[in-house]
């Protein structure tokens, strides 16, 4: 009894804490400097900028919930110059949604308005761009996707710049949800877009719920992240490309569907898509070390764990690869539209996975070896300098644990290169082929078909860490910003750290309702967390 | 039901919150072993410490919600300037109102300044203060995600004031296992460089780092071989090592950085009044820079210098047409440089001409950058403006007239909302 009526105590409480007063259709751009407070709720009616100069505050608890429309009008972009803090807490997160989110029930249903796009001034690579240098110049700027210039000449949709320490905002407990504009075909809004992101930029605890495009795509720049939840989106769910020089750390990835469309627009693709640079021998290129993540694939809809395109070098450690659709490790050159691997006198795919982080790229001459590129010979011998890592070899998949990936290619790859091999060879060390789940419980509910494909969509789960993730692995380096935890995977065995603020709690699709408190129970100490943090905010 | 637990909870949080408040929490990182010789300030002009102090209130007028980073980057900015014009008691006092991590960054900096004064008990005081930041972080409530570049930044500092006070194992230790971005930064001061012995072991060590083969690494060694180059300029056989080191190695940098870097070499070699060799460079930069496109921004403040070098080198009308092209193209391109960079264009234009002995030039256009500074409508690119073009005008002595003075304190009284 008393934990029933703890139960309905604390579902009073979230219900209070979820009231909101007036709405506040958001019409135009930010050029000045505004706080977004948790006692409204605030409608984007159109594509928003905050302008170089202007600052978006958002407070706790605060909810944003555009009306939905056909290619989700409203949405959000920070330009260069401009910058958002959206600081949340783990009982006050702050919601980018759609006016149908009821905060109860998840639906399968995405685009109903835009996404959060961040701009900054980092260096990033983008050869596709007549003008663009492949030489490390830091004057390489891109058009962000998803964005329309409104005017020729429209710098708002810019970024990238030559500011490695650029700084857009910090970011904490966001969670965004049933966003994704569709601008035309292969061009559509992911649920958070990073372009030219710096480094003192700070993104923790950050979650989408569906999305019709990518999850989190990241274009260069130097931006870290922890704490990241990317569920059912419609493309691919961790997407890097144009120079990206960071790291990762705490991450989970649920394929699913966000709409009865085609894969990449509505039906899962890769968890993790990688793209060095436009074209592979440009600078800075893709270099990224991610720790700790739990990606759960769709057995039948899915497709890779992992995409390599471009010359792209990601080392994952510490992570779980469960259930995926078909390989662990897809080679991707063939679906990029630019010049891949081994381009120009690059390494090949083969051999980024052999060559140490701290080699050349040019493999004829690895240390000193002169660019073949005329056009940047007398200027830049382009080697693997533009990084985030500090050990091992440029790609790797180290000390993971594989669960029930059931394909028939999980562990192979259909140009030649044998994966098994691979991941229990000298390249790839200490990963465990599991037999037993390493997460505490996955719940997938009755089949769904869904962009001509079959899903088996997750309902619920408890993502904590059992049996082999406990196998201490080397702890990621205590590094400051790297958590030097053992486990593999997102979650150690005790904290589900989605619990309280993000929408797979509120859809009851992990965790106790009630329990903010992570103890595994409804009780006083949680009407104490909420009672304090509710009369806090008075 | 609802005020009785209302009622039970401020109670209980007026007893666990109100002992804190009255709890006054001490600044971390103040400098409190008072049995330690403070550092002194050098005399100054009274309009350079107003202007000085005008920067730093109005970076400190950045509301800490949700400001901090940007108040703070801006105060350290302020510190900077106060250390390069000999104001320790004054960098002191304005770093200790620096509320984020950034104060550690600024102690270590104040460190190594009173190592090279040859104070070490004080240097060693603040090193243990800074330490402790870049360890445990600031205490109290306002603080980001540690990161760790955040952490080896003050980390490398610290490191560099071990090595000004002659500690090199201590040194060396504390600059171990920096991230990419804080490696390879010089360690040595001008004095220890002259022993052959030191600057051979310096020069080894920053060669292992260029090993690493990354490209914030090489950045820093490069950089660090730069300064090494203006210390031991006047020998031929080292300095020609390093100029030689600084070619070889930076092909795989960012073209911007090289420009930079031979900049640099140009400072060092007319601060030894060797117009020749200054001359060489600055063509070989002039080229460059022609070479490429450069963005708006960009071009003037690598241009800028560039001509005060020049006249510098004793070449002034050449000069005065260098610094008069890059304003026209102001002119041209304002427009489209989009209203929180203008001010940033104009300042090393200002510098330009201020150090073309051009003090009339450099104050009109110092009003300028005043004045673009406020085209936004936000108090915190302003503030960042405002700021800037103070610690400018401090560090090249070009003082306000009335007009500017009173132009100043109406724009640093009107910030406010909107940040």
């Amino acid at each position: 009894m008393k934990r029933i009526t703890a139960s309905l105590l604390v579902c009073g409480l979230l219900a209070v804490g979820m009231a909101q007063g007036a709405e506040i259709l958001v019409t135009s751009n930010i050029a000045t400097s505004t706080t977004w407070t948790a006692d409204n709720t605030y409608n984007l009616q159109n594509q928003i900028y905050v302008l170089p100069g202007a600052t978006l505050t958002i407070e706790p608890g605060t909810i944003i919930a555009s009306t939905p429309t056909t290619n989700g009008a409203g949405s959000l972009a920070v330009c260069r110059g401009g910058k958002i803090y959206a600081v949340g807490t783990a009982l006050k997160p702050i919601i980018f949604t759609s006016k149908n989110d009821d905060f109860k029930t998840w639906r399968p249903v995405c685009n109903e308005w835009g996404n959060l796009t961040i701009m900054g001034r980092a260096m990033i690579s983008n050869t596709n761009i007549l003008s663009q240098q492949s030489c490390p110049l830091g004057s390489n700027v891109s058009p962000m996707e998803g964005l329309v210039e409104e005017f020729p000449g429209d710098t708002r949709v810019l970024y990238g710049g030559n500011d490695d320490n650029d700084d857009s905002g910090s970011l904490m407990y966001v969670s965004i949800r049933y966003g994704g504009r569709v601008v035309g075909l292969a061009n559509e809004l992911n649920g958070l877009s990073l372009g030219g992101v710096g480094r003192e930029t700070d993104i923790a605890y950050l979650e989408i719920m569906n999305n019709v495009d990518d999850g989190i795509e990241i274009w260069g720049g130097t931006v870290n992240l922890k704490y990241v939840s990317i569920w059912n989106v419609g493309d691919d769910y961790f997407d890097l490309d144009q120079g990206w020089r960071g790291k990762a750390q705490f991450g989970l990835v649920v394929q699913g569907y966000s709409a009865d469309a085609a894969q990449g627009s509505g039906v899962c693709d890769h968890c993790f898509e990688m793209d060095g640079a436009e074209n592979s021998d440009a600078q800075p290129v893709t270099t990224a070390n991610i720790y700790n993540f739990t990606a759960i694939g769709q057995p039948l809809a899915g497709r890779a764990g992992t995409a390599w395109r471009g010359n792209a070098r990601v080392q994952f450690h510490n992570s779980i690869f469960m259930e995926l659709g078909t390989n662990l490790v897809r080679f991707d050159n063939a679906s990029d539209n630019d010049n891949g691997y081994a381009y120009n006198g690059t390494l090949t795919w083969a051999e980024t996975w052999t060559t140490p982080y701290s080699e050349a790229w040019n493999k004829s001459n690895p240390k000193t070896g002169g660019h073949p590129n005329v056009s940047c010979a007398s200027e830049a011998d382009l080697q693997a300098m533009y990084q985030a890592q500090t050990s091992g070899k440029l790609a790797e998949i180290n000390y993971c644990v594989f669960y029930n990936n059931l394909n028939s290619g999980a562990y192979s790859n259909s140009n030649g290169y044998n994966y098994v091999a691979g991941l229990s060879g000298s390249n790839c060390v200490g990963n465990i082929f599991a037999t037993q789940s390493p997460i505490r419980a996955l719940v997938r509910g009755a089949d769904v078909t869904a962009g001509g494909k079959t899903l088996k969509p997750v309902v619920f789960i408890d993502p904590r860490a059992v049996n082999d993730a406990l196998t201490a692995a080397p702890a990621a380096p205590a590094d400051g910003f790297f958590t030097p935890v053992t486990y593999r995977g997102a979650f150690s065995a005790y904290d589900n750290w989605l619990v309280g603020w993000t929408a797979a709690y509120q859809y009851g699709m992990t965790g106790l309702q009630g329990d903010v408190t992570g103890d595994d129970q409804v009780n006083l100490d949680d009407i104490s967390v909420l009672s304090e943090n509710w009369l806090l905010s008075l | 039901m609802k005020t009785i637990i209302r009622l039970l909870w401020i109670g209980v949080l007026t007893a666990a919150v109100c002992p804190a408040a009255e709890k006054k929490p001490q600044p971390s990182g103040a400098a409190s072993e008072a049995s330690v010789q403070e550092l002194q300030d050098q005399p100054l002009e009274p309009w350079r410490l107003e202007l000085l102090d005008v920067a730093f209130e109005t970076a400190a007028k950045m509301p800490i919600k949700p400001h901090l980073k940007d108040r703070s980057r801006t105060q350290a900015m302020v510190v900077e300037t106060a250390l390069k014009l000999n104001q320790p008691e004054r960098a002191l006092r304005y770093l200790q109102q620096i509320e984020n991590w950034r104060r550690g960054a600024c102690l270590a900096d104040l460190a190594v300044y009173a190592a090279r004064q040859q104070n070490a008990p004080l240097a060693e005081q603040y090193l243990r203060q800074a330490r402790e930041i870049a360890e445990k972080g600031l205490s109290g409530a306002h603080q980001e995600p540690v990161q760790e570049w955040r952490r080896d930044l003050i980390q490398s500092k610290i490191a560099q004031g071990y090595a000004q006070l002659g500690q090199l194992e201590t040194a060396l230790k504390a600059q171990e296992g920096l991230e990419p971005s804080q490696r390879g930064k010089m360690l040595l001061g001008d004095s220890q460089l002259q022993q052959k012995d030191l600057f051979d072991k310096e020069v080894q060590r920053l060669d292992s780092e260029l090993k690493q083969n990354n490209a914030d690494v090489r950045n820093n060694v490069l950089f660090s071989y730069a300064q090494m180059y203006e210390m031991v300029y006047d020998r031929q056989e080292q300095r020609s090592q390093l100029e030689e080191k600084i070619r070889n190695s930076w092909s795989p940098l960012p073209v911007f950085l090289r420009i930079q870097l031979l900049t640099r070499l140009t400072e060092a070699a007319l601060d030894h009044n060797d117009s020749a060799k200054a001359l060489e460079l600055l063509d070989e930069v002039r080229r460059l820079m022609e070479k490429y496109q450069w963005p708006d921004e960009t071009q003037f403040t690598l241009g800028a210098p560039l001509a005060a070098l020049r006249y510098r080198a004793g070449q002034p009308q050449e000069a005065e047409k260098e610094v008069q092209t890059l304003l026209k193209s102001y002119e041209a391109k304002r427009q489209s440089i989009f209203n929180i960079y203008r001010a940033d264009a104009l300042r090393p234009l200002a510098e330009a001409y201020a150090q073309m002995d051009d003090k009339d030039t450099a104050l009109a256009l110092y009003k300028r950058a005043v004045e673009e500074g406020v085209e936004n409508l936000n108090s915190r690119p302003r503030a960042e403006d405002l700021a800037a073009t103070c610690c400018s005008m401090v560090l090249f002595a070009v003082e306000p007239d009335a007009e500017l003075r009173e132009r100043i304190r109406q724009i640093h009284k009107g910030l406010g909302q909107p940040w």
